[in-house]
């Protein structure tokens, strides 16, 4: 796992609690939660081939299916 | 070149913040000046007898409506009645495409009455107008300040996110 990931993953995280704040001060609360959302889907977009690689190591580990 | 299509990208992000910002603002001048050219009008049915056509090319001459104004007189030259002149207008120009509802409901009422009804009328519904495009204006002064920091900042966030994930 490349530790880009790990500082995109952060990244992101902060520009959406910048987002989310600055939403909510200007009463738009609902923004902030699809903002949340919209975040959360990028990292798990983001995360998706390292868990299925965890996945397979799994697997093979435990000689699984 | 990964470089390259991230900085793009933040600058067209932040330049789509900026623009949506700039149509709040445009909102807020349109809604300032029309109440200034209503107040006109009414003013002008109030204490003269002129026709429509010659208070509107009146006012017309220093206001930042002018094209518009310009617009309408040609079309009630070419016959027209106020509320078909002005339907015109509206629908050609796109000043009113960044008006809302609320406000064009307004003005459509008002010029619908024009060369209509008895003067009275007239300057009811001009006082009318006047009063909601005031309300508007007023209620409006401080959410367009914070809606603009709002689209700045979060056209900069969106293009530095994109950014993140392209580099």
């Amino acid at each position: 796992m490349e530790i880009t990931l790990i500082f995109k993953i952060a990244g992101i995280g902060i520009l959406v609690a910048v987002a989310v704040q600055i939403l909510k001060q200007t009463g738009r609360d609902e923004f902030g939660m699809v903002a949340c959302l919209a975040g959360l889907v990028v990292v798990l977009m983001l995360t998706v081939d390292v868990i299925a690689e965890l996945l397979n190591h799994l697997k093979q580990l435990f000689n699984l299916y | 070149m990964r470089l390259a299509a991230a900085v793009l990208s933040v600058i067209l992000c932040s330049v789509a913040g900026h623009m949506r910002a700039h149509k709040s603002e445009m909102r807020q001048a349109a809604v300032d000046e029309f109440l200034n050219d209503i107040r006109q009008i009414s003013m002008q049915i109030e204490f003269t007898s002129d026709p429509i056509c010659i208070i509107i090319d009146k006012i017309s001459k220093n206001s930042k409506l002018r094209p518009m104004w310009q617009s309408f007189i040609n079309c009630l030259n070419s016959g027209m009645t106020c509320t078909l002149a002005w339907h015109d207008v509206s629908e050609s120009h796109d000043l009113m495409s960044v008006l809302q509802d609320e406000e064009k409901d307004g003005l459509d009422n008002f010029f619908s009455t024009l060369g209509q009804t008895d003067k009275s009328t007239e300057k009811k519904n001009a006082e009318y107008v006047y009063k909601l495009l005031g309300n508007i204006s007023e209620r409006r002064k401080t959410a367009v300040q914070n809606e603009k920091k709002m689209y700045k900042s979060i056209g900069i966030l969106a293009g530095i996110g994109v950014a993140i994930m392209i580099i």
